[in-house]
């Protein structure tokens, strides 16, 4: 019962927050849910299967640029690039992952790495296709999307679908198959469980879910940047899993809310943000292990 | 039911299996016993797929094993329980064992259930559970367990796929005395009452000679004999190679 | 193109590579010993350039002792930093190791940036050096000779380092087995303090390096850190020879890949990458990893 109390009390601050908030605190609210959608997707490979993916800005990058390319180019509807930005990111994931996911440990981090600012370098110089690192600019996502309340509403509406859908896949057996693997790869080929197609799926899911936060950015920055694709990008995505803890399903929105609100705090004040941010991640990582989400004793996913 | 065929296997030089060959009969107990380096663990590799021979070939029932990938020589009806046995030890007990059942039935890649709604696996889970002696621990997380649970859970995994014949390599390494004692029986009893042909690997002579109908003794990577447990007590190249220093420390 | 042309672009490829080199190399030896991925070692490269600018005073005739003292500076700066920052977090989950030497390149970019200012710094070759080389009739800096020999250099006496002392016997052995090294009774943790801080130094040696050839700002670092990725994974995680390969292949590629597409020549050496990777994971001169049998 006061699990649910607190359900309807965040569904009810999330609903309500773009009548309360003024217009700077909204568009910091709107890069909150893109970066918690990120967050939560990225970590659905990197909680449930043990992977850490340094390639994720790719998936968002490719996304946004799907989305941005189509507007620009073909004057599709914003909403229309939608299912388009997804199915190239997912298709870029199935690819990367299909060469990545045999790899262990570090070398995959590598491997995802390499992929990952392979695509950059092509993004970045390709001036005839992406604007190389003019970026696309200029977007036009129409009336509805350029009203900041509408936008909000659009990215609270996907996040809660990628968030339900990572707990969805934390409870379904296919969740249960992933954390196998991850816990002992060698058990669980012996219960007849093929690792490659698991960890592949896990992946391309991931991947495609990162590309609808990248669409997302286009509208709320009406441009794409190949700064979406480079690799401190995609520590980004990492930082704020890792803050907020990533063995918790509320961590990576937990971290992404903090890691969002305190930058915008701290850049309103110095221009020093990654010091601070910097500083913020030793104590972290020597103090803090668990992330936020170890300080009120939150176990794994219940 | 397993047909081992001149299998070789060499690492950097070294060669670990030199033209291996045995056979498993069906519902038979059978022991693979050799000293350190023997290559009794790299032929278990390589039975369970781990390691393509790099001569000769395994069938099990008639078809080709070697050579396949772990999953799939599992899904032709092997069960493993490794020597380091260890669960998916994020979960608990019952959790384990569901997971190897619903692995089994091709049900494991679902993604719109809920695990715990898998009322028919984990019927069949508790089952299993029961048959290894944890039923009052189905709950219990396995990185909580003692070794010798952990094994039982193990067995119980390797069991969950109605396997046609299973591997237990080093059933009783690391287990007190007792342990061991109540393992011996246990696999005596459960196995023997399922009808299930077993291909084991131990150090343990005692429980060789009274759990085995059959034992294969390998030495430097080669078949050094082959025989019912009286023959190999009595075999002098086996005393001489094995059993001897084993009788002399006893 | 003449051989002569050709043989200028190779110049100018070995002269990156040297650069590359000594970036690379501690990279390589910090992976090897202590197991660290560590993303600051751009930032150190970048702290390199700037610690030779501070103390010659913007004078490039103080070069020579210049480095010398930025290589003293770096060794304290990785042995601290090895102390304080990166024991309490060995043994732990690698994701730690890299969100800490991650926390490290941002503290370190600003640090930078606020003790020296966001401006470019720059220092011309010292007088001697300032005017170019006639190459096949073709200008080419002096200073680039210089750089290719003080890479010679440094891999010269890494080799007797890690060949002919003990201690450098002991490092290789850590990057084999660190238990067993333990089990032996060598002083683990001062050899990983040592291997560490000398890591740091030859980054710093290495950006102190580039700066007569090269403006610099804070923000290289995050494009120093992935070029020294890319050679040591090429080369060999943990491989002092990897390095050395991986950076002449690097640099070759540059050199003669802005020839064939302009654009992409840093998308071949992506891609080098992820052949590497996928044909040989543990890089071109590195160890596989060992077959349990």
């Amino acid at each position: 019962m006061k699990a649910r109390g607190w359900l309807y009390l965040i569904a009810a601050t999330l609903l309500a927050a773009p009548w309360v908030l003024p217009g700077y605190a909204l568009e910091v609210a709107i890069q909150v849910l893109i970066l918690a959608l990120f967050a939560t997707a990225f970590n659905l490979v990197f909680a449930e299967t043990g992977l850490l993916s340094f390639g994720h800005a790719a998936f968002f990058g490719v996304g946004a640029y799907t989305s941005a390319l189509l507007m620009q180019r073909a004057s599709w509807p914003y909403l229309l690039t939608l299912p388009a930005a997804v199915g190239t990111a997912a298709a870029l994931a199935l690819l990367i992952g299909f060469f990545s996911v045999r790899t262990s440990r570090i070398y995959f981090t590598m491997l995802t790495l390499a992929f990952a600012q392979l695509v950059w370098a092509v993004v970045h110089k390709w001036y005839a296709f992406t604007g190389g690192d003019n970026g696309v600019t200029g977007l036009q996502p129409g009336q509805l999307w350029s009203d900041p309340h509408a936008l909000y509403y659009l990215a609270l509406l996907l996040t809660v679908v990628t968030f339900l859908l990572a707990v969805r896949l934390h409870l379904a057996p296919f969740g249960y198959a992933l954390r196998a693997i991850r816990d002992n790869q060698a058990r669980a080929e012996a219960v007849g469980l093929s690792p490659f197609g698991y960890l592949l799926a896990a992946f391309t899911l991931s991947g495609a879910l990162a590309g609808a936060a990248g669409f997302l950015q286009v509208a709320w920055q009406r441009s794409a940047f190949p700064d979406f694709l480079y690799w401190t990008k995609s520590a980004e995505v990492i930082i704020a899993t890792i803050l907020g803890g990533a063995q918790s399903i509320l961590g990576p929105s937990l971290g992404s809310l903090v890691f969002v609100e305190l930058g915008a705090f701290v850049q309103s004040h110095t221009e020093y943000w990654p010091l601070v941010l910097g500083l913020v991640l030793l104590g972290l990582v020597l103090f803090l292990p668990r992330g936020l989400a170890g300080l009120g004793g939150a176990r794994a996913g219940d | 039911m397993l047909e081992i065929k001149h299998v070789s296997k060499s690492f950097f030089g070294f060669l670990a299996l030199d033209d291996v060959s045995m056979r498993v009969e069906k519902g038979s107990f059978h022991a693979l016993v050799g000293p350190n380096g023997a290559g009794k663990t790299t032929l278990f590799n390589v039975v369970v797929g781990r390691y393509p021979p790099d001569g000769g070939e395994v069938r099990l029932e008639e078809r080709r094993t070697s050579g396949l990938a772990t999953y799939r020589v599992v899904r032709m009806g092997l069960g493993i329980s490794f020597q380091r046995s260890q669960a998916f030890l994020s979960m608990s007990v019952l959790e384990n064992v569901m997971l190897a059942v619903l692995a089994h039935q091709g049900r494991s890649r679902a993604l719109m259930r809920s695990f715990s709604a898998e009322s028919e696996a984990k019927t069949t889970a508790y089952e299993l559970i029961g048959w290894v002696g944890l039923a009052d621990k189905t709950e219990t997380p396995t990185a909580a367990l003692p070794l010798g649970d952990l094994k039982r859970v193990d067995i119980a995994m390797a069991l969950a796929g109605k396997p046609k014949l299973l591997l237990l390599d080093e059933p009783l390494a690391g287990l007190s005395r007792s342990e061991r004692v109540s393992m011996v029986n246990f696999i005596e009893g459960l196995l023997r009452g399922l009808g299930i042909t077993l291909l084991f690997t131990e150090h343990d002579t005692d429980a060789v000679l009274r759990l085995a109908d059959r034992i294969t003794v390998l030495h430097q990577g080669r078949v050094l004999a082959e025989g019912g447990p009286d023959e190999i007590k009595n075999d002098a190249r086996v005393i001489e190679a094995f059993l001897g220093e084993e009788y002399a420390e006893g | 193109m003449d051989i002569g042309f050709l043989l200028l672009q190779f110049l100018t490829g070995l002269a990156y590579a040297s650069s590359l080199f000594l970036l690379a190399v501690g990279l390589s030896l910090i992976f090897g010993a202590l197991g660290i991925v560590n993303f600051a070692h751009g930032s150190f490269y970048m702290l390199g350039a700037y610690l030779l600018y501070w103390v010659v005073r913007g004078n490039p005739e103080g070069l020579w002792w210049g480095m010398l003292l930025v290589v003293a500076l770096g060794l304290v700066i990785g042995a601290l930093v090895e102390r304080l920052l990166m024991r309490p977090v060995y043994g732990r989950p690698e994701h730690y190791q890299i969100l800490l030497t991650y926390a490290l390149l941002l503290v370190i970019e600003d640090g930078v940036k606020l003790l020296f200012g966001p401006a470019y710094k720059s220092l011309g070759p010292p007088a001697a050096l300032a005017y170019p080389v006639w190459i096949a009739g073709a200008p080419f800096p002096a200073y680039y000779f210089v750089q290719i020999a003080l890479a010679l250099l440094v891999a010269g006496l890494l080799w007797f380092f890690l060949q002919r002392t003990r201690t450098g016997a002991l490092v290789r052995a850590a990057t084999l087995d660190r238990e067993m090294l333990e089990a032996l009774g060598v002083n683990v943790p001062k050899l990983l303090t040592a291997v560490f801080a000398l890591g740091v130094a030859l980054a710093t040696l290495g950006g102190a390096a580039t700066l007569p050839m090269q403006t610099v700002s804070p923000g290289i670092a995050v494009e120093a850190v992935i070029s020294a990725f890319i050679v040591v994974v090429v080369g060999g995680l943990g491989s002092v020879w990897g390095a050395l390969l991986g950076a002449f292949l690097i640099g070759e590629i540059q050199a003669f890949g802005v020839l064939i597409l302009p654009d992409f020549a840093i998308a071949f050496v992506y891609l080098l990458m992820v052949v590497v990777l996928l044909v040989r994971p543990w890089g071109l001169l590195g160890r596989p990893p060992a077959v349990r049998t």
